[in-house]
C-alpha cells in the first residue's frame, strides 16, 4: 500500500460524492415532474401507452405495473437472444442463443443482475447487445430508481394511498436521468479510445505471423450505461479488463464514478423529498463508511501478496498482481471492485477467483450485507431504508418506545414485511448452494477443489439472489441446471425483495406524519449511523458467517499452511 | 418468415415454451405475492 494509492482512492471517492450532491437534488427535481425539458418525446410515450401521469397508483397497482413491465421486457429479451441469427445487425452471423442461455441472460438483464454466462463478443449480435441487453440495462435500472422514489415519497406523505405512477416515474427516470448521463458518459469513453461501431470483426496478423480475431461494436455507450446503471453485465466476455472496455486508469476511475454516483445521489433525493436532507447525509454517510472499509480491506490483502507465491520466489513488492492488470494499478482495483459488488453492479476489472482468499471474501461480503452499500441504482436506497426500520425497531425494543422513522410510527406490519424482504436473500443462496454442492449435475460445474471450491459455487447464488451479477470464476456456469436455478434465484432476489418493500411503503404512507418531540430518536446523527451500520453487519454477518467459514476463511489458514487451490 | 419458422424447428419450441412459461410464471407469482403481501 502506498500513500500515492491510497491518494488515488480518496480523490475518486471526494469526487463521487461532491457529483452525487447536485445529481441528487436534479432526481429530486424530476421525481416532482419539474424537470420537462423532453416534453415532447415523454409525452409522445404517455399518450402511446394510454397512461396518465398525473393519477397516482396505491402500491399494489405500483408494483403490478413494475411486475408488467418487467415480463413485457422477459418476453421481448428472450425472443431477440433465441432469433438473433435470422436478425439484423449480426456481421459476424452468430446463432441465437440457446434456450437455456436465453433464458438466464434474460432474467439476468430485467433483474438488472447481468449475470453472464456467456461471452458477448462469440454470442450476441449488435442487435442483441443494443435492442436488447442495453435497453434492459436502461429499464431495469429505471425500475429500480422508480421504485426508490415510491418509497421515498411514502415518508413524506401522511394518510394517502398513492405512491405516485411507476409508467410516470419509469419515463421521467429514463428520459431524464439515465440517458442525458449516458450520453456524456459514452462520449467520455469513446474518446478514451473505447469502440463505438458497427463495423464486423477486424483480422490481424500478429508479430508471430498469426491471425488475431479482434472484436468490436457498438460498446462505448452500452458500457456507459451499464456502470450508470449498475447494470455491469460486459460488451465483451473478461468485461473491463478487456481493453476496449478498460482502455486505461482514468477510463476506470470514470466507471467507478459511474457506477456510485447514482446509488450515493439517491440518498440525497431521499432527503430532498422527505424535506429533511440531513437525513439523506446520514444514510450516505453509512454507505461511503462501508465502502471505505471494503475497499481499505482489499487494498490491504492484495497488496500483502500470496505467501505460497513469494516462496516460490515472485517479488512480493507489488502485492498478488495474478488476475490483475498493470495499467489499472492495485489501487483503483480495490475501489473498482468494492464499488462494483457493493453497488450491486457486478463489472468486474480483475479476476475475482486469483484474489487472496481474504481479498475475495470482502467482495462476497458486501453483496451478503444486502446490496446496499451503496446498493444498485434504487434497490441501494429502498434495502437501506428496510435496514433503517430495522434500527429503529431494534432501539426501540432498547428503550420501550414504539419506534418511529421520520415521523412514522413502525409497527408489527411493516416489521414481519421487512423480514420477509431481508430473509429471501439468505434463503435463496443458502438453498440453492447448498443443494448444488451435493447434486453431481452442479458439482460438475465447479473447477477446484476444497473450500475455493465452495467459494466458487456460494459466489455465483449471492451474486445472483443479491443482483449483483459479477462472477467469482471457476464455474461453468452455462448448462441446464446453473441457468435454471441462477435465473430463479435472480428473480426472488429482485421481486421477492420489491414487493413486501413496495407494501411497507404502501403502509407507511397511509400513516400520519407524528410531530417530532422530545423523545423521538433522531436519526441524523451519527449514533443512529452507527446502529445503523451495526444492524446491517449483524443481520448479513450472522446469516452468512458460517458459510464463509467454510469457504474463504478456511482457504486462508490453508493457504497459511502451504496448499493453494 | 420461412428462415424464422426454421430456426424455431431447428431449436426446441417446447423448450421454448416451457422456459417462458418458467419466467412468466414466476413474474405470475410475483404478482400473487402483492395480494399476499397486502394481507399480512
Amino acid at each position: 500500500m502506498t500513500f500515492f494509492g491510497w491518494a488515488q482512492i480518496a480523490l475518486v471517492l471526494i469526487i463521487a460524492v461532491a457529483a452525487a450532491l447536485p445529481v441528487g437534488r436534479y432526481i429530486a427535481a424530476v421525481s416532482t415532474g419539474r424537470v420537462g425539458w423532453l416534453g415532447p418525446v415523454e409525452r409522445l410515450f404517455y399518450r402511446a401507452g394510454g397512461i396518465d401521469p398525473a393519477r397516482g397508483q396505491d402500491w399494489r397497482a405500483y408494483g403490478l405495473s413494475m411486475l408488467a413491465a418487467n415480463a413485457a421486457g422477459f418476453v421481448l429479451l428472450f425472443a431477440i437472444l433465441r432469433l438473433q441469427g435470422a436478425l439484423p445487425l449480426n456481421p459476424q452471423g452468430l446463432d441465437g442463443m440457446s434456450s437455456w442461455l436465453a433464458f438466464n441472460t434474460a432474467v439476468s438483464f430485467v433483474t438488472n443482475t447481468n449475470w453472464q454466462a456467456y461471452s458477448g463478443e462469440v454470442a450476441a449480435s449488435y442487435l442483441s447487445q443494443m435492442a436488447g441487453l442495453a435497453v434492459q440495462n436502461f429499464l431495469s435500472a429505471s425500475t429500480g430508481i422508480a421504485l426508490a422514489l415510491a418509497v421515498s415519497r411514502a415518508f413524506a406523505r401522511g394518510g394517502v394511498r398513492e405512491l405516485g405512477n411507476f409508467w410516470a416515474d419509469f419515463t421521467r427516470v429514463t428520459l431524464y436521468v439515465l440517458l442525458p448521463m449516458s450520453v456524456v458518459l459514452g462520449l467520455g469513453f469513446v474518446a478514451l479510445g473505447m469502440p463505438q461501431t458497427f463495423s464486423g470483426y477486424v483480422t490481424a496478423t500478429t508479430l508471430e505471423g498469426a491471425e488475431q480475431v479482434i472484436p468490436l461494436g457498438p460498446a462505448a455507450f452500452q458500457i456507459a450505461i451499464k456502470h450508470l446503471g449498475t447494470n455491469g453485465g460486459g460488451f465483451f466476455g473478461v468485461n473491463a479488463l478487456h481493453p476496449f472496455e478498460g482502455p486505461d486508469a482514468l477510463a476506470t476511475a470514470l466507471q467507478i464514478l459511474g457506477q456510485a454516483i447514482i446509488p450515493f445521489a439517491l440518498c440525497l433525493t431521499f432527503g430532498r423529498i422527505v424535506g429533511d436532507i440531513r437525513q439523506g447525509r446520514a444514510l450516505l454517510a453509512v454507505m461511503v463508511g462501508f465502502v471505505v472499509v471494503a475497499t481499505a480491506a482489499i487494498y490491504a490483502a492484495e497488496a500483502a501478496g500470496n505467501p505460497l507465491l513469494t516462496a516460490l520466489g515472485v517479488d512480493p513488492a507489488m502485492g498478488n498482481m495474478e488476475g490483475k492488470d498493470l495499467r489499472f494499478g492495485m489501487p483503483l482495483v480495490a475501489l473498482f471492485t468494492a464499488t462494483t459488488t457493493g453497488a450491486s453492479c457486478g463489472a468486474v476489472n480483475a479476476m475475482l477467483d486469483s484474489f487472496t482468499p481474504l481479498g475475495g471474501l470482502i467482495p462476497m461480503f458486501l453483496i451478503q450485507l444486502g446490496e446496499v452499500l451503496p446498493g444498485g441504482v434504487g434497490s441501494g436506497l429502498y434495502g437501506m431504508l428496510v435496514f433503517a426500520l430495522l434500527a429503529v425497531f431494534v432501539a426501540g425494543l432498547m428503550v420501550g418506545r414504539t419506534p418511529e422513522y421520520l415521523g412514522k410510527k413502525v409497527q408489527a406490519r411493516e416489521i414481519k414485511l421487512a423480514m420477509l424482504a431481508v430473509l429471501i436473500l439468505p434463503t435463496t443462496v443458502l438453498g440453492f448452494t447448498a443443494v448444488s454442492v451435493v447434486l453431481p449435475a452442479a458439482m460438475s460445474s465447479i473447477q477446484d477443489a476444497g473450500p475455493h471450491g465452495l467459494s466458487e459455487m456460494l459466489y455465483a447464488y449471492v451474486s445472483a439472489a443479491g443482483n449483483n451479477g459479477s462472477a467469482f470464476g471457476g464455474l461453468t456456469s452455462d448448462t441446464p441446471w446453473m441457468n435454471v436455478t441462477l435465473g430463479i434465484a435472480m428473480l426472488l432476489g429482485r421481486f421477492a425483495f420489491a414487493v413486501p418493500v413496495l407494501a411497507i411503503a404502501g403502509s407507511l404512507a397511509a400513516k400520519a406524519k407524528a410531530p417530532e418531540s422530545a423523545g423521538t430518536f433522531p436519526t441524523h446523527g451519527p449514533l443512529f449511523a452507527g446502529l445503523l451500520a451495526g444492524v446491517i453487519l449483524i443481520l448479513g454477518g450472522l446469516q452468512f458467517l458460517p458459510s464463509l467459514t467454510l469457504g474463504p476463511i478456511a482457504e486462508h489458514f490453508v493457504m497459511l499452511a502451504g496448499k493453494t487451490f | 418468415m420461412s428462415r424464422l419458422l426454421a430456426l424455431c424447428q431447428q431449436g426446441r419450441p417446447m423448450l421454448d415454451i416451457l422456459l417462458l412459461a418458467l419466467g412468466l410464471g414466476a413474474f405470475a407469482l410475483m404478482a400473487a405475492y402483492v395480494a399476499g403481501c397486502d394481507r399480512v
